[in-house]
């Protein structure tokens, strides 16, 4: 809100006001005498740059780029009171021959970044702020550094490209484009006063106009919000949101939906999301157009209320603003409804972070568009995978199955449908101050016939077939307190079985922690468990940690495979095709490939089939076709 | 109002001895937004400002006189020099007048007449 007296707020409403215009650049001031009107305007909605312009029509030429300080004020007792609006630079003068007067345009320091953007000279990524600031800086504006909604998020350089000679290029953004995109980001509006950028949001001035000010409105008085959904689209399907479900179903849905912003572009939105609902969550106003007597003096997001009889109309924000100098004064004030939108929220997620992803991210900066979906079970993940840019389009469709059962709990573990196969991984360490460690009896202590002293046994039993395997730990494994055990490991795929000693144990059976764990390396045992289903138990311990991991009975292979990776992809430019599948066992330290491969251009066709180093081609051309292969079989 | 003989000199030329009655006019002149179209009903507007009308009424003239006034009366504008009321002092204005006639039924003098000199610029 622009300072003003209470004199000057009354002089606007009484009878005889007089109105006084000065505009001044240079040496010239210009008077009510040299102008016929002068009318300034601006237009804009919630997270938006604001860009002020001013129309005169005046008698006196003001040459293009000249910069105008523009005041105007009403005469409070003997002298003016005037309202300070600022400079403007000329953007537009055009002699009117029938009036014989200019029509002048101008406007204000937003002005400045209606340019193209050709990047920062600073380093990413860096702080939403320390771009903003650079950004001012870059077109001579001053800037503060304030703490608004996301300031501190990381971002890159979005709106411009890196060359082949490392140089950032247009991408067709102005910097105003650029600065609509953080003030989506960030739930604010950007604004330059006296050469000042500000990132602001909506003030609240606990000023209520009187129905003396109101001459006319055209429309009812209707209110948007208050605001309980917001929405991050992404080419218009990809959308996450937030949404306050209480308030929509007492009060209707009231959403805001931001699209297609270079910064909520990323599978990190979900980090955006929370500040800018926040920011904007509850926030109401009125839907509204009136006219006024002139108030000047509310500034844009300058939050108000106006009285008529006995109604007072409150939550109206500065938005647009057309005020309209002459021998009199008017100001229209109106607020528009935000475009429509209604998201199926159905199709919509709370965040992009999900194991089981459909996203389609348009990358204007490299010209590219990525569309994924994924879905991810216990034991399985299946991928599609679209690219296009201007040269090629790329699919590729996997599918990874881990045909293994890992089981993880204390003392005794079940398993179902394991397959004919050895233990791919074991991990032991005893819990709670209770060793895994053989009893020694003392030399006077004589154990009766039917007492069995524990061991360090692990035992396999089918209960299928009764059919029981067993298995001596090593070694001892001692437990000291939460962080310092004994521990015992087996790994099938790298040939591991070894013990972490972390524990020591005096003399007197009293236990220390090792300065240095000590690792020892023991004979890799080989414990064929045959199909079926499994109890593994460490016998005697009931509290021990054991993590076991089997080889399920599965669809791929009877082999030992512990994974299946099949996939298959397809490249088109616009000189060559290529299809590619290929299907991946891995077992202990290696993998078997078998794959596809068909490769046509112009010219060739190229086709060739592999298992493992068994490969088969052909390549045809016009002129010939060359087959390589073990076995060549031709049939009529 | 007329206070003394040199109260009104348009031109330079001082009037006093030609006039027989001089009406000082403060008009006022409102702007477009003047009316009650409020909400509150209340009367508001803008004052552009007072323009200063003086309508001067002629005696019977010579054609010498005539003569010597015509031009004045006959030019786009005029610098008028006058006693304002409400500064209570000498004032320069800038004026415009209309259409002026005089009708004749004898050669001796021409018949009274009456044109208005009226201020284009407010009153500062």
């Amino acid at each position: 809100m622009k300072q003003h007296t209470q004199g000057f707020k009354n002089g606007l409403i009484e009878l005889g006001r007089e109105v006084s215009v000065l505009i001044t650049y240079g040496e010239t001031t210009l008077t009510n005498e040299d102008l016929y009107s002068v009318n300034p305007n601006y237009e804009t909605e919630l997270l938006k740059s604001i860009m002020t312009g001013v129309d005169i029509t005046s008698y006196v030429d003001v040459p293009v780029g000249t910069v105008i300080n523009l005041k105007w004020g009403i005469k409070v007792g003997e002298n003016f009171e005037y309202l300070d609006y600022g400079n403007f630079t000329v953007y537009s003068s055009e002699r009117q021959e029938d009036k014989n007067t200019y029509k002048i345009v101008a406007y204000d320091g937003m002005l400045a970044s209606m340019k193209e953007y050709n990047g920062l000279s600073i380093d990413f990524p860096c702080t939403i702020q320390t771009f903003v600031g650079a950004l001012a800086n870059d077109l001579g504006w001053n800037y503060t550094p304030t703490e608004f909604t996301n300031y501190d998020k990381q971002i890159q350089d979005l709106w411009c490209i890196i060359d082949e000679e490392n140089q950032k290029k247009s991408m067709g953004y102005t910097y105003r484009d650029v600065l609509d995109d953080i003030n989506e980001a960030t739930a604010t509006n950007s604004i330059v006063t006296n050469n000042e950028l500000k990132l602001v949001t909506v003030n609240e001035t606990n000023e209520t106009l009187p129905e003396d000010f109101i001459k006319t409105t055209s429309t009812e008085f209707s209110t948007f919000g208050p605001i309980n959904a917001v929405v991050l689209s992404r080419s218009s399907s990809d959308n996450i949101y937030a949404r306050d479900t209480d308030s929509i179903e007492t009060n209707g849905l009231y959403e805001i939906k931001i699209s297609d912003n270079q910064i909520l572009n990323n599978n990190n939105r979900n980090e955006y999301l929370e500040g800018i609902y926040s920011a904007l969550h509850n926030l109401s106003f009125k839907i509204c157009d009136f006219s006024t007597c002139g108030v000047g003096y509310l500034e844009p997001l300058d939050k108000f209320s106006i009285t008529i009889g006995e109604t007072t109309y409150d939550n109206i924000i500065m938005l647009n603003s057309d005020l309209k100098i002459s021998d009199g004064i008017v100001e229209d004030i109106y607020a528009n409804e935000p475009s429509q939108s209604e998201t199926d929220y159905t199709k919509a997620d709370t965040t992009d972070q999900r194991l089981n992803q459909t996203t389609l991210i348009v990358d204007k900066q490299n010209q590219r568009i990525d569309a994924l979906v994924t879905n991810v079970t216990d034991n399985t993940t299946k991928v599609a995978q679209l690219s296009l840019d201007v040269a090629e389009l790329r699919s590729e469709i996997g599918d990874v199955t881990d045909i293994t059962n890992m089981q993880e709990g204390y003392g005794s573990l079940t398993f179902e449908n394991i397959n004919e196969s050895e233990p791919i991984d074991i991990e032991i360490h005893p819990m709670a101050d209770s060793n895994i460690a053989y009893l020694y009896p003392a030399n006077n202590l004589y154990p009766s016939s039917n007492l069995f002293p524990k061991n360090r046994i692990l035992k396999f039993t089918n209960t299928e077939t009764d059919e029981t395997w067993e298995y001596l730990l090593p070694d001892n494994l001692r437990y000291y307190n939460t962080n310092t055990y004994d521990k015992f490991v087996l790994s099938y795929e790298n040939e591991i079985c070894q013990v972490t000693k972390k524990v020591g144990i005096n003399a007197d059976r009293s236990k220390y922690a090792l300065t240095t764990e000590e690792v020892i390396d023991y004979t890799y045992p080989h414990i064929g468990l045959t199909q079926g289903n499994y109890i593994v138990e460490l016998v005697g311990y009931p509290n021990a940690y054991i993590k076991v991991r089997l080889m399920s009975q599965n669809m791929y292979t009877s082999q030992f495979a512990t994974k299946v990776e099949m996939n298959s992809k397809i490249s088109q430019k616009a000189d060559e095709i290529t299809s590619e599948v290929a299907t991946t066992y891995l077992t202990k330290g290696e993998g078997d490939v078998m794959s596809s491969r068909i490769t046509q251009n112009a010219n060739s066709i190229e086709t060739k089939v592999s298992k493992g180093a068994v490969i088969s081609t052909i390549n045809q051309s016009a002129e010939s076709i060359q087959i390589n292969a073990n076995k060549i079989s031709l049939e009529r | 109002m007329f206070v003394n003989k040199d109260s009104l000199i348009i031109n330079g030329t001082n009037m006093g001895q030609y006039l027989v009655q001089v009406d000082y006019e403060y008009d006022k002149i409102w702007s477009k937004d003047t009316g009650r179209e409020n909400f509150a009903g209340t009367m508001q507007g803008t004052l552009v400002g007072i323009f200063p009308k003086l309508v001067c009424n002629f005696r019977k003239l010579t054609p010498q006189e005539v003569h010597l006034l015509a031009p004045i009366f006959d030019s786009a504008w005029q610098t008028v020099q006058y006693h304002d009321d409400n500064k209570g002092m000498m004032t320069t204005m800038e004026t415009y007048c209309g259409d002026w006639k005089i009708a004749s039924k004898n050669m001796d003098k021409g018949e009274p007449f009456q044109i208005s000199f009226v201020s284009k610029r407010r009153r500062t």
